[in-house]
């Protein structure tokens, strides 16, 4: 493994009546890696990107880039930072052009227009970027953060839920150019809720609850052991077939059935491998499947049952 | 730091606010000046040879008063006055009917400047206030540079605006005063009554350009102050507020002046201080007060303001 570009050491935040909000949390980001910050709403995941970039005291712990201490030299450290911490906010009675001059401006190596012409092409925003940013949507207003944090050609991006607002092609859109970024030794933290989108954009998971750091774990592997990865998948056939399918299913020892939905669908635990072989099996027996879809993955599962909350259901949605 | 001010400065001139501001001071200045012409004086009368006679005719009218013993204190006071400043008129040959530029610019000054202060607190109080508000704040912060830098930046863009103001009032007030009503020189000779020393003999070269440099360092500490105060309170509203309350309370401090003059603390607090431009016309606002001690005062507090602004900043955390 290289050398940490950004290391992070027991972090705490303690507000108000000594509650801890963010608790001994560390972890270090690799050269070209892309490394998600995960955790439901309120874990701490903004408090603990807000104290990286310094925008709230550390009440312990400590913050390194690329072997600088933030303490040290904060600034030389900031240089090296990208960052879109929550929303994105423009000065709305600008032009977007304008609001990047503004950043441009403020880089300490030049910014040229080239390069400015060059990231609102990858962000899109071509056509508008001489609007107002009072009339952009919220998609267009991310697009825009993400080109404003990418300007300075920062060796560290920092992004706190960029893909909020963003439609399927603009998240997808962002998983490709972060990937492009990787490839040229630019690391990236992202922090999100939604644990589908990590798995597909992140090469490294930390998962936050409570201000803790609860798990680490490395999608790649996951993705290596495709044998032993077991997932839960639903398939639907018709109505009438459905004990026939059930049936079908319970003989089979390595298959795990959790439950029917609406009548005709079998939600299915089972090796990853095995999907075609069962798919097989239906065909065979002259079952019709109309769907297979993939449910929760071993990862989700994993969240869900570490970080124990309802409201993480909405995962399955977004696997553009 | 340049490149911070210009940030600031585009941003600035970017509002439409301000160059309602700056268009607000153009028309007013227009407008008075037709008022004059049409009102105040009488360009018939500027014509008239009688001009003496119409003195010597007031004073007769006055001296009635005077000898009336039904008449009140003030009447009789304010008549003592009038005949004073006519005899003074006619011993030197002034007509009071006669105008210029010179002699419009002068007498105008202080209302008009007074739309400049009331301007520049509401910049004064917005300039941080609204960034935070906004949440563009937080992406100025996570750029190298200390956060010193930012408000003093911002401090110096509103000093700027003030300035600006301040130029387009002289420049449109001179240039319609000489349209509209003629030129005169710097040694135009006025009459000076402060209500405390009888009526005096002086000329517009030996009071405007002290009145116009008074005032300056008059709506510094205004900006200071409405400054100060938006980011210590971190509210806009109370800052504008604080800063208008302070504009007319600068007006109603001075009928205290005669009340408190003698108690020992009254010449410590700011208010009656704030009313600088006086200096040009008088040696002393309050007895034994003059304005070496005004401004000494005046550092103080403007040190201790920003001292605690500054470093309430440099601490803050931001989390909004
Ligand atoms: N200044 C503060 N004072 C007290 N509590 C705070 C403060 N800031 C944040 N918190 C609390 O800390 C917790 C973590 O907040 P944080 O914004 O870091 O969560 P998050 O992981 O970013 O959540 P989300 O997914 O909703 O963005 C929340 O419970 C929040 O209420
Ligand atoms: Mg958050």
């Amino acid at each position: 493994m290289s050398e940490a570009v950004l290391d992070i050491q027991s972090l705490r935040k303690t507000v108000h009546k000594g509650k801890n909000i963010v608790e001994d949390v560390s972890f270090k980001m690799h050269k070209g890696e892309i490394l998600g910050l995960l955790g439901p709403n309120g874990a701490g995941k903004t408090t603990t990107i807000r104290m990286i970039v310094g925008l709230i005291k550390r009440s312990s712990g400590s913050v390194s880039i690329n072997g600088t201490d933030m303490d040290e030299d904060s600034q030389t450290c900031k240089r090296q930072i990208g960052a879109i911490v929550e929303n994105p906010a423009f000065y709305d009675y600008m032009s977007g052009w304008k609001n990047l001059q503004q950043h441009a401006r403020m880089a300490i190596d030049p910014v040229s227009d080239e390069r400015m012409q060059d990231i609102i092409k990858l962000v899109q925003l071509e056509d508008a970027i001489h609007d107002k940013v009072k009339k952009y949507s919220l998609g267009m207003k991310q697009r825009l953060g993400v080109a404003q944090a990418l300007l300075h050609q920062p060796s560290i991006l920092i992004l706190d839920e960029p893909t909020n607002g963003l439609d399927p092609k603009g998240i997808r859109e962002l998983r490709d150019y972060l990937r492009e970024l990787a490839d040229q030794g630019i690391s990236t933290l992202v922090s999100s809720h939604l644990l589908s989108e990590m798995q597909l954009m992140c090469d490294r998971v930390v998962i936050m609850e409570k201000g803790r750091l609860i798990d680490e774990t490395v999608i790649g592997e996951l993705d290596q052991s495709d044998e032993q990865k077991v997932c839960i998948v639903a398939f639907q056939c018709r109505v009438d077939q459905i004990q026939e399918a059930k049936a079908l299913i319970e003989a089979d020892s390595e298959i795990e059935l959790l439950h029917i939905e609406k009548e005709q669908t079998l939600v299915l635990k089972l090796h990853e491998a095995t999907i075609p072989d069962v798919n097989k099996k239906f065909v065979e027996a002259g079952i019709d499947i109309y769907a297979i879809e993939r449910k929760k993955t071993t990862l989700e599962e994993k969240f869900l049952s570490l970080t124990n909350t309802r409201n993480m259901t909405d995962i399955k949605e977004v696997q553009s | 730091m340049i490149t911070l001010i210009q940030n600031e400065w585009i941003k600035l001139w970017s509002k439409k606010r301000t160059w309602i501001f700056a268009l607000f001071i153009l028309l007013i200045t227009i407008g008075i000046a037709f008022f004059f012409k049409s009102v105040i004086f009488d360009m018939d009368a500027a014509n008239d040879e009688n001009w003496e006679q119409d003195l010597e005719e007031e004073i007769a009218v006055q001296e009635e008063i005077m000898a009336d013993e039904d008449a009140d204190e003030w009447q009789v006071e304010n008549a003592q006055m009038t005949i004073q400043q006519n005899e003074e008129m006619l011993a030197s040959g002034i007509n009071p009917n006669k105008t210029n530029n010179m002699i419009f610019l002068e007498e105008t000054f202080p209302f008009l400047a007074s739309f400049i202060t009331l301007f520049s607190v509401i910049v004064a109080s917005s300039i941080v206030s609204s960034e935070i508000d906004d949440g563009t704040m937080k992406h100025l912060l996570i750029r190298p540079y200390p956060r010193w830098k930012f408000i003093t930046a911002k401090l110096i863009t509103t000093v700027g605006f003030s300035l600006s103001l301040i130029v387009v009032l002289l420049v449109s007030n001179l240039l319609i005063g000489t349209i509209l009503l003629g030129t005169g020189s710097l040694s135009t000779e006025i009459m000076v009554n402060n209500f405390e020393t009888t009526p005096y003999l002086s000329t517009v070269g030996e009071v405007l350009p002290a009145r116009v440099g008074l005032y300056v360092l008059n709506v510094l500490m205004f900006i200071i102050i409405s400054f100060s105060v938006s980011i210590l309170f971190r509210s806009q509203t109370l800052a504008v507020g604080i800063g208008i309350f302070i504009l007319f309370g600068t007006n109603i401090a001075q009928s205290f002046n005669v009340l408190l003059a003698d108690t020992s603390w009254y010449q410590y607090i700011f208010l009656p201080h704030l009313s600088l431009p006086e200096y040009a016309i008088r040696d002393e606002i309050l007895p034994g007060v003059g304005l070496a001690f005004s401004i000494m005062v005046l550092s103080v507090y403007a040190l201790v303001f920003l001292g605690a602004c500054f470093t309430y900043f440099q601490r803050k955390d931001f989390a909004e």
